[in-house]
């Protein structure tokens, strides 16, 4: 039997209408999580190894032993060290990314505080949506900051550089685009006729003035059919001898930024899933270099569309044409940076590629963003 | 299965919390269940149970931490889950242990809550620290503090939204005596200025020193609520009879139908008085031992404590549990 409660009045204070019903993440919000993440040491550090200290221990320690001993220690830069480094910090960077996503989405419910968040009355997707720019702007910066650094090394403290470059015993000038290497080289045919760039892809067939094959055959028409090996030969060359033009910089600068957001974001959103930092970042790292390399190396019968949902199939076709030759083997494919993907299997088509890398994008965003929404504080 | 329905329109209720039928359910357990709770609005109100009765859960479901199955509840007089957001903005709530980050400051914890809370959260940072006393030590990082700052760190976030409401789930938990006495006068203060406090507690002595009404919950039940005064009058009154010979004395009162419970400790008999007892009751049981030819030394009523009312009428009587 309950007594009967009396029940003073008090005025009823102000009940705020304002805006933290909204999904999106006030700036305050965003800063103040910045800051949170920014004050772990262990993960600062981790991130500076992975994508600063990397290009500024080689490029740096070249630098000083070229100035030491210029005759035995070349030009700091290079463009097989620029590529050479390239690869390990997309590689690293994505894994150092994941960690940073997975420790943005888990440790809030963790460390006891997701629960005083969710009390304040904020959206659940706002506290979520907050963390996006919050983790970018620690990673992008610094990848960004790493990676001018090799290009300013690369570019100012490099080997001297070539006007022309070498291509199966011809010689054809420098950064052509495609379509003005195909001029070039339908309009010195007869220059080129019977060398040994006029031999096909595998070496055997030899032009003469005559044409493929013997007598009588046509160079131009050559040209034409065998042009898209021709221009690989160029581009490989091109990356080999030179360095990457400043337009080739930038994309290379892009591509790798992209796949620190890819980590970024998938670690989010696989850390707000499971709520398990140490756990997503295990899984990320084997999906990265254990998984990836797996499906994107060898063609598995009735599961080529399967291998190409990997998000590491996706970059490496999207891989610009300038960082191609580091991999030692490229595909037939054509991608929206320019290159042809390093894929050891068919590429898939460009809108498929673009498809795959935004619906990770949006699918581990929407994943992480329904289970903050939905998850018991 | 009802679904849970919020009240169609928001009103100025007397109420700050107001429940009616809310059941949570874990499984085939129920954690709350069909609860109906009233906590009036201006006042400290005790929510006491024994361990595992369903405080902490009908807490989390109040405050959006977890989904009730069915019923319907308002905070303020909004109703939520469905103006939840409208509704948290003036509550400040403490749930189980207060954990934050520990590798950044009391004050930047509060930073970030504050930007959550938005408004002039921020603001009141530096007035919440030093309400709560922490302010010496808000700069070093919460893994340095004490689960006692860590408590004060908790009512300072909630005081950094200054709710109308407070929700503290055990919030004298880790405090020392004088860490007690701080928090019961906060607790004090805050009501004096026009808040309320619902404060669950297994510190059955604090709540009745610092709670006006309480409720109390068992197996996920509200079986008792209301003022503490008017709760404990309706607890059966305890005599202490000191006598020559207290077998003899038991046999007499226990023919006599004048008393409920007997027991013997020390030489000293308790006898627990039927409901609706009176003082002429306790007249009238001198009586009947003098005439039974017991001789008595001395009679005391034993003024009964939320403790022991507590203990009378929960599941768990005898159990160490609290």
């Amino acid at each position: 039997m309950s007594a009967t409660v009396t029940a003073p009045r008090t005025p009823t204070g102000r009940l705020a209408d304002d805006h933290r019903g909204s999904w999106l993440p006030t700036w305050h919000m965003i800063t103040t999580k910045f800051m949170e993440l920014r004050k772990r040491r262990g993960l600062m550090v981790a991130i500076v190894l992975l994508t600063l200290a990397l290009p500024v221990l080689v490029l740096g320690l070249r630098l000083l032993f070229h100035v030491i001993d210029p005759s035995h220690y070349g030009p700091a830069g290079s463009p097989t060290v620029f590529e050479g480094l390239c690869d390990p910090i997309a590689q690293f960077g994505f894994i150092i990314a994941a960690a940073v996503g997975a420790t943005a989405g888990a440790t809030d419910l963790g460390e006891g505080m997701f629960r005083h968040l969710v009390i304040t009355g904020r959206s659940r997707v706002a506290l979520f949506f907050a963390r996006i720019p919050s983790g970018l702007a620690l990673l992008l910066p610094l990848v960004a900051i790493g990676f001018t650094f090799m290009c300013l090394v690369t570019a100012f403290e490099g080997t001297p550089q070539p006007t022309t470059v070498n291509v199966d015993g011809g010689t054809i000038p420098l950064n052509l685009s495609e379509g003005q290497l195909h001029s070039f080289l339908l309009d010195h045919a007869s220059e080129f006729a019977g060398g040994p760039i006029f031999k096909g892809p595998n070496g055997n067939i030899t032009v003469g003035p005559g044409g493929p094959g013997g007598p009588g055959g046509n160079p131009q028409q050559f040209i034409r059919s065998n042009f898209s090996g021709i221009y690989q030969d160029y581009l490989d060359a091109q990356a080999t001898d030179l360095n990457p033009p400043a337009n080739e910089m930038a994309k290379i600068g892009l591509w790798i930024e992209l796949e620190v957001t890819l980590g970024f974001i998938i670690g989010l959103g696989l850390g707000s899933l499971t709520g398990q930092r140490t756990v997503t970042v295990i899984i990320l790292i084997a999906l990265q270099i254990i998984v990836t390399p797996l499906l994107s190396g060898t063609v598995i019968p009735y599961f080529l569309d399967g291998q190409r949902l990997i998000i590491g199939v996706a970059m490496d076709q999207l891989r610009p044409a300038a960082l191609i030759s580091v991999t030692g083997h490229h595909g037939p494919g054509r991608a929206i940076l320019g290159g042809r993907g390093a894929l050891g299997i068919p590429p898939m088509p460009t809108w498929a590629m673009v498809s795959v890398i935004v619906g990770w994008i949006v699918g581990w965003t929407g994943i992480g963003a329904w289970r903050m929404a939905t998850r018991d504080a | 299965m009802t679904l849970v329905e919020d009240p169609p329109l928001e009103r100025d209720s007397e109420w700050a919390v107001e429940t009616h039928g809310l059941t949570k359910r874990f499984g085939p357990q129920v954690a709350v269940d069909n609860v109906e709770l009233l906590v009036p609005r201006g006042s400290a109100f005790g929510y006491l149970g024994p361990n595992g009765a369903g405080k902490t859960t009908l807490i989390r479901t109040l405050l959006g931490l977890t989904h009730a199955d069915s019923g319907t509840m308002s905070l303020l007089g909004v109703p939520v889950p469905h103006q939840r957001a409208r509704a948290l903005a003036r509550v400040g709530a403490i749930v189980d242990e207060p954990r934050f980050h520990g590798h950044i400051s009391g004050r930047q914890n509060l930073q970030l809550l504050a930007a959550a809370r938005g408004g002039g959260a921020a603001d009141r940072i530096g007035p919440s620290l030093e309400r709560v006393r922490l302010a010496e030590r808000a700069d070093d990082r919460v893994s340095s503090y004490s689960m006692g700052m860590r408590q004060r760190l908790g009512v300072a976030a909630c005081l950094i939204g200054d709710p109308e409401l407070l929700i503290l789930d055990e919030p004298m938990n880790g405090l020392d005596p004088a860490g007690m006495h701080e928090m019961r006068e906060m607790i004090e203060s805050l009501v004096a200025e026009g808040r309320t406090v619902m404060l669950s507690s297994h510190l059955l002595d604090e709540v009745q020193r610092t709670c006006q009404a309480v409720a109390i919950v068992d197996h996920g039940r509200i079986i008792r609520q209301g003022p503490i005064q008017d709760l404990l009058r309706t607890a059966n009154a305890v005599v202490r009879v000191e006598c020559a010979d207290p077998a003899a004395a038991t046999s007499l009162l226990g023919s006599s139908g004048l008393a409920e419970r007997m027991e013997t400790a020390d030489g000293v008999l308790s006898v627990t008085l039927p409901t609706g007892s009176t003082r002429d009751t306790i007249a009238e049981v001198n009586r009947r031992l003098v005439e039974g030819g017991v001789a008595v030394y001395g009679l005391q009523e034993v003024q009964t404590s939320l403790e022991d009312w507590f203990l009378s009428v929960t599941s768990r009587l005898g159990e160490p549990a609290l």
